[in-house]
């Protein structure tokens, strides 16, 4: 029988016991090694086994999310081994004139990247800043999120011919 | 599809689950296991760092379970498709794979009243430049001219044909005296690709290491493994890189080279279809001796004594020409053409025994020269080819000249043991201007004979027979 996935329809995980909803790895890999005496990479020593097992960074609820959302602005359509369609093609914009009408149509790409493939928030406002000066965009976006209380949170970043980064 | 899960796992999975796997349905597996431990969520959204990390383990996965699966199809003769596989594979059976075969050209030869009668001998390699095209003799040559007239050379022409392309010396090889020792021949052109090498023109001589030791040319053989200790044969096989490996003996199969001792490679490098050339164009070509500084001793090692080498003077008293065009330059056997003739070897371990027998070894080695093969019984030879001539009106068939010709030159008075042999031979009628080839002459069936005796079952009879042509003719009425 045929499947059919819709990418604004995913399951949402069950409350965990743990004080978080969501968790994600962070990139680059980081042991976590506050919890053992050492803190630092292995001893080679097999009866120290048990304390060199130790588990890396994750990211959790907000951080999960600014995740997803980093991955969705700088991944090409094509680019995700597994699910060409994912992606926007924002760096198409840099090269373009730094103007007015060119952050509309960066606020279009993100309110649609977004809606489709981040079903965990509910955007309330996209603001893209032209900078012709710098050639680069600012992006302000707020959005809530209705698993975390439907709190609120804003995120900004900066798209330029270097690539798109967060900047708070 | 297995119902039997593993047991010793906990994954609920089939034991040969992991090969019903491909990216997308190893993803999917992957996010359900990471949603059963509720370590981690965010597997389950495609824009997380999870979900990037799953995708690449997951695609890995698929392009190893691919090659694994291209690895297992070729490696097995019936699934084997990659034509570097299927020569790996045939070797296990002792099947060498066919080479490049050269153009052949069958000539006539004529001595005029200044050449004395005599028996002479041309050298071997001794060649014509047909207009840039070489053409070679492969063995040495002799022939004897009866009177002191002019005189059509029978012998000559009857016996030898020209081989497209020239003898190229390879340089010395000094064999380090292992058992079964190996040389491959590299002979590459400035862009990196394998020169063409006629398959069935690879000549090894060997000369040993004593001070009083002489050139001697060694045989070829299909097998070392049916060779005598003392045997001065070896093998030769064209490896998966499209490169001849000759193997030498270990002293038990064939004899072992001893340490130091000097090899002689000498190979006909062939022009390929460039090489082909039609009739007339050997008309009056002058033959030139093949001479090097190494093959000056070979030959002076290797050819009787009693031999009457034709000299450069003699040889301008002896005018070559042709009435038919060459053969076609052969490819080497593509894998189709391999997995059909290696089992057929194998079948026949390198002996002759029945119709199928002489028909796909003929096959096999005379693609140049053959377009199809038909091989019959005396009882067949009776009741077919004869009865035909009678069903036609034809009252004595053994006098019809085809047959009285083929019955004169080969046959011998008994004929219960006869192996008729028809073969077409291979020139494709491209143009009006083609001449079609409807028999084999002389020489070429005389190749085949000689080749066929050392394989062949000791009492059969081997007749090259010349196929029966009918002519149908069409008319078409307008109204």
């Amino acid at each position: 029988m045929a499947t059919i996935k819709l990418q604004s329809v995913i399951e949402q995980p069950a409350k965990s016991t743990k004080n978080y909803t969501y968790s994600d790895l962070h990139l680059d890999f980081i042991p976590i090694y506050n919890s053992v005496s050492f803190g630092s990479y292995t001893q080679n020593n097999e009866l120290l086994r048990d304390k060199e097992i130790v588990d890396i960074v994750a990211d959790f609820d907000l951080g999960a999310i600014r995740n997803s959302l980093f991955n969705l602005f700088t991944t090409i359509p094509g680019q995700k081994i597994l699910n060409p369609y994912f992606g926007l093609n924002l760096m198409q914009y840099v090269f373009e004139a730094c103007d007015e009408d060119m952050g509309n149509a960066i606020g279009n790409q993100i309110v649609s990247g977004v809606t489709t493939f981040e079903p965990r928030v509910n955007l309330t406002k996209v603001q893209v800043i032209a900078d012709p000066n710098s050639q680069q965009y600012i992006i302000n976006i707020s959005f809530r999120i209705p698993t975390l209380n439907n709190t609120s949170f804003q995120l900004r970043g900066v798209l330029s011919t270097s690539g798109f980064v967060f900047t708070s | 599809m297995a119902t039997n899960n593993n047991q010793y796992n906990d994954f609920n999975l089939s034991i040969d689950g992991y090969a019903a796997f491909d990216a997308l349905s190893l993803k999917n597996l992957i996010i359900k296991r990471l949603n059963a431990t509720n370590n981690y969520t965010d597997q389950r959204f495609e824009g997380s760092n999870l979900s990037s990390i799953i995708d690449i383990i997951a695609y890995s996965y698929h392009v190893l379970l691919f090659y694994l699966n291209r690895t297992s199809s070729e490696s097995t003769f019936t699934t084997a498709e990659l034509y570097e596989n299927v020569n790996k594979i045939v070797k296990l059976i002792g099947y060498n794979p066919i080479g490049k075969q050269t153009a052949i050209l069958p000539f006539k030869a004529q001595a005029n009243n200044t050449l004395q009668a005599n028996t002479y001998t041309i050298p071997r390699y001794s060649y014509f430049n047909i207009n840039g095209t070489p053409y070679t003799f492969n063995t040495d040559v002799t022939f004897t001219k009866t009177t002191d007239a002019t005189e059509v050379l029978a012998d000559l022409q009857s016996n030898y044909l020209l081989y497209q392309g020239s003898f190229t010396e390879y340089p010395s090889y000094f064999a380090n005296g292992a058992p079964f020792e190996v040389l491959t021949i590299t002979v590459v052109d400035p862009v990196g690709v394998n020169v063409n090498i006629d398959h069935f023109n690879i000549h090894i001589y060997v000369k040993d290491t004593t001070a009083s030791a002489k050139w001697v040319q060694w045989a070829q053989t299909q097998s070392l493994f049916l060779e005598r200790s003392n045997a001065t044969k070896y093998e030769i096989r064209l490896n998966e890189n499209g490169r001849y490996e000759i193997k030498f003996g270990n002293n038990i199969n064939g004899q072992q080279l001893n340490t130091g001792a000097e090899v002689a490679i000498y190979y006909l490098q062939t022009d390929g279809q460039r090489g082909e050339v039609g009739p007339g164009l050997l008309n009056n070509k002058k033959l030139s001796f093949y001479n090097t500084a190494r093959f000056n001793l070979i030959k002076t090692d290797t050819i009787s004594l009693n031999s009457n080498l034709l000299t450069t003077a003699q040889a301008a008293n002896i005018t070559f020409s042709n009435i038919d065009s060459s053969t076609k330059y052969a490819d080497a056997e593509d894998v189709t053409s391999i997995k059909n003739n290696a089992p057929n070897t194998f079948k026949s371990q390198f002996r002759l025994i029945t119709a199928d027998d002489f028909a796909n070894h003929i096959n096999k080695n005379y693609s140049n020269i053959i377009a199809s093969t038909r091989v019959i019984n005396n009882w067949d030879y009776i009741s077919g080819h004869l009865k035909y001539y009678f069903d036609i009106g034809v009252a004595k068939p053994n006098i019809n000249s085809r047959v009285l010709l083929n019955q004169v030159k080969f046959a011998d008075s008994s004929n219960f043991n006869n192996v008729y042999i028809y073969a077409v031979p291979k020139l494709i009628k491209t143009t009006s201007l083609t001449t079609r080839v409807s028999y084999l002459n002389d020489s070429q069936k005389q190749l085949i004979l000689n080749d066929l005796v050392n394989v062949k079952l000791t009492t059969a009879e081997i007749i090259v027979n010349d196929p029966v042509y009918v002519e149908i003719n069409l008319g078409v009425s307008l109204s």
